[in-house]
């Protein structure tokens, strides 16, 4: 069966030959030649009449190729390699409207690895492309879809070798050089000479009075292949190196064929369906075939791709808008994945929002009775809870801005001491600004304010002692108590606003000097006093 | 011209595709994710009604946790007087049953005009926090123990609220100890040593909107006497 189910079309000379593929195998659908009067039409119906939906391969197998090799190209990035080679083809064949590389790949030796060799191409160009353009516009009309277009020389070069492989490698070993002769029902026969596994000659010559089969056809064949021999022997081949000849022909011209005359290494004819037999390819339609084309064909129809694509213009305005259709199919068959696939995942987020939702909704109907039960039990209190709230709030402060003067008294009383007589007492409690529904002052960087929350005491007292204590010794004691109230009254400032007889141990001082005791108090008739003031926070 | 270039079954597939991806991305874009934003947004809205009602049944809860606790306390205060409207009449009662208490021979008194101060709390309630500054003044006694009763007696007369904010204690130097001023002690009479001042606040809590005493401004006025 043609590789992957394709058709393959081969376009020459003389006309186009369609082979499609069976089971197994592959099937001579038609042949058309051009002089045929409505060819176009016939070979739309032929396109159209099986197989339609299979991709076609096309393939050139006319005499207007040309190639030629191009060598030492010189070591370039892969990135720069394909322009270059690109801009040497356009020198090469300026006019041409069809053209191709091909990277020829060094010979392999058994048992080593491949020689490192600057790379080498196989340039490649048609020049005429009515014939092209008539199957082009066929192929458009038909409606089928087109596999690539392609080389028959360039196709088969491989063709060749995989032959020449089977029918050699194990009789006498393997040749360096290969040849496959056939006659091709398109046109012309048709010779591919390989050299270690590359193409290394094409030839076609044209139908002549010998006919295509019988006697005539043989020594034509066989005149034919010594000119390629002579060829040959200008591209570098030696007798050392050998060569393998394949003729694909009948039954009956086997037997005219002489192994002896081909001065070849190995030798072999063998029909059309044995060619394809070893290709594994079952032949339908060519009973009474003994053309060359079915085998090239089975071979390129075969392979997973071409060897080397060619670009033709004709073909490439409507494949190249079929890729693109069928690019932007596969994009929107994607496309039409991750819609889905978001769709889909929105959808799940989407229902999971909705359970959780509802749950919510739930949730919400249960506190709203909650709310509604704790509501009923508010309300059934005789008072409002502002009410009691702000009660307390205001009781507190009234609280913390009231005081028991007891506390204060009984420890004034305990600094006094017994030989201390108060003559008056004042006590102020100021309460916090709060209280009064002042700000309380505080500086703005964070000053204490003058006022804590519970008030300031202020108090002022004077006090006498006994007349006959001296002075000096009232003075001590007043500073005594001084000392007794800072340690009795802690986190107060306590000050003695005035001492007795105004005395300033450290100040001014006016008197006499009588004789009598300088400590005596000079003002014994004026009543002597001291004054202290004190201010802190309420105890 | 498409069509033949790229074959009708090429064609309609693609014209297919198209549409359905245009019909899943209008789906998706107008229906899925506007349905989706619309459920975010109820579900959000849903949260923060959760959230706004637990808070609600909290504080409820706090509130009549407070209630229970707080209600006998406020009963006590408002039995006590602390809602009273300071009558000045009963005002005059209190000052004589002070006198009583603390067994002292007299005093003089000033009462001024009620005050109105500033509360927030008070505002909250719909209430007003009202004072009247009480001066005591002439109290003479012989010793200062009288005085510390007086003082410890206010608490007990005005039990909701009254705070002290001065006391002014001075021994008479006019005062001579002579044998008629003992027999006068030793007779149980007082005798002027100690010459005290005191000025007290009397505060409660009365409602705002507390209705006026027809030919009066709503205040109580100052008052004076012995």
């Amino acid at each position: 069966m043609l590789g992957g189910g394709k058709r393959v079309l081969l376009v020459g000379g003389e006309g186009i030959v369609l082979f499609g593929p069976t089971a197994r195998g592959v099937e001579h659908e038609v042949a058309l030649s051009w002089e045929v009067p409505n060819f176009d039409q016939q070979l739309v119906e032929a396109l159209t009449e099986q197989n339609q939906d299979k991709p076609i391969v096309v393939v050139f197998d006319g005499a207007d190729q040309t190639y030629r090799r191009e060598e030492n190209i010189p070591k370039l990035s892969m990135f720069d390699r394909p322009r270059f080679v690109r801009r040497k083809l356009d020198l090469a064949f300026p006019s041409y409207p069809v053209r191709a590389a091909i990277e020829v790949k060094p010979p392999k030796v058994k048992g080593r690895a491949a020689p490192a060799a600057p790379p080498s191409y196989l340039f490649a160009a048609i020049s005429e492309t009515e014939r092209l353009d008539r199957v082009g516009a066929a192929m458009l009309e038909a409606g089928v879809p087109v596999a690539g277009f392609g080389l028959l020389p360039i196709e088969s070069a491989g063709l060749v070798t995989t032959l020449a492989d089977k029918l050699f490698e194990k009789e006498g070993g393997r040749s360096r050089w290969s040849v496959l002769i056939g006659q091709h029902e398109t046109g012309g026969l048709r010779q591919v000479v390989v050299k270690d596994g590359n193409l290394a000659l094409a030839r076609l010559t044209p139908p002549t009075e010998a006919g295509t089969q019988g006697v005539g056809w043989v020594e034509e064949v066989v005149q034919e292949f010594r000119a390629t021999l002579t060829y040959l022997s200008r591209f570098g081949y030696t007798p050392d190196d050998g060569l393998d000849v394949m003729i694909v022909c009948g039954d009956v011209e086997k037997q005219f064929f002489d192994a002896k005359t081909m001065s070849a290494k190995n030798f072999r004819c063998l029909k059309n369906l044995d060619a394809l037999a070893l290709l594994g390819v079952r032949g339908v339609g060519l009973e009474k075939n003994s053309f060359a084309d079915a085998v090239h064909a089975a071979w390129i129809g075969k392979s997973k791709s071409l060897v080397a694509s060619v670009k033709v213009p004709s073909l490439e305005r409507f494949t190249a808008p079929r890729l693109f259709a069928r690019v932007a199919t596969g994009a929107l068959a994607l496309s039409m994945l991750a819609l889905m696939f978001f769709n889909f995942t929105d959808y799940q987020a989407y229902a999971e929002i909705r359970d959780d939702i509802e749950q919510k909704e739930t949730r919400k109907a249960m506190l709203e009775r909650e709310y509604e039960k704790e509501s009923e039990t508010f309300k059934s209190f005789p008072v409002k809870a502002e009410l009691v709230k702000g009660t307390m709030s205001i009781k507190k402060l009234l609280d913390q801005n009231t005081i028991n003067p007891d506390k204060f008294f009984h420890r004034l009383r305990d600094a006094l001491g017994v030989d201390i007589f108060l003559t008056s007492l004042q006590m102020v409690h100021e309460p916090a600004p709060k209280l009064k529904g002042e700000t309380p002052s505080g500086g703005l960087f964070g000053a204490a304010p003058a006022v804590g929350e519970n008030g300031k005491i202020k108090a002022v007292f004077r006090f006498t002692m006994a007349s006959a204590i001296p002075l000096e010794q009232k003075v001590l004691r007043a500073e005594a108590l001084l000392i007794s109230l800072q340690q009795k009254f802690p986190g107060y400032e306590v000050k003695i606003a005035s001492q007795f007889g105004n005395v300033s141990r450290t100040g001014s001082l006016q008197g006499q000097a009588t004789g009598q005791d300088t400590a005596a108090d000079p003002n014994a008739n004026v009543e002597q006093f001291a004054e202290f003031s004190m201010e802190g926070p309420p105890l | 011209m498409i069509v033949k270039l790229i074959g009708l079954k090429r064609f309609v597939i693609l014209l297919a595709a198209l549409g359905l991806n245009g019909l899943l991305a209008a789906g998706y874009f107008w229906g899925m994710v506007p349905m989706r934003e619309r459920a975010v947004t109820e579900q959000s809205s849903l949260q923060g009604q959760i959230s706004s009602l637990q808070t609600k049944i909290n504080d409820i809860k706090k509130d009549i946790v407070d209630i229970r606790e707080n209600l006998p306390k406020y009963e006590a205060l408002k039995n006590a007087g602390l809602f009273e409207g300071q009558d000045r009449f009963e005002l005059q009662r209190k000052l004589g049953e002070l006198q009583a208490k603390a067994e002292i021979s007299g005093f003089s008194f000033n009462v001024k005009d009620i005050e109105s101060l500033q509360n927030a709390d008070a505002e909250t309630m719909e209430h007003k926090l009202i004072s009247s500054r009480v001066t005591l003044d002439k109290l003479s006694t012989t010793f200062d123990m009288p005085v510390y009763d007086l003082l410890r007696s206010i608490p007990a007369v005005f039990p909701q609220h009254a705070r002290v904010q001065e006391i002014n204690i001075q021994r008479a130097s006019s005062q001579k100890i002579d044998a008629p001023t003992l027999q006068k002690i030793s007779a149980g009479q007082s005798v002027g040593f100690i010459q005290t001042t005191v000025l007290f606040d009397w505060m409660t809590l009365v409602p705002k909107e507390i209705s006026a005493a027809p030919g009066t401004d709503g205040n109580a006025q100052g008052f004076r006497g012995r």
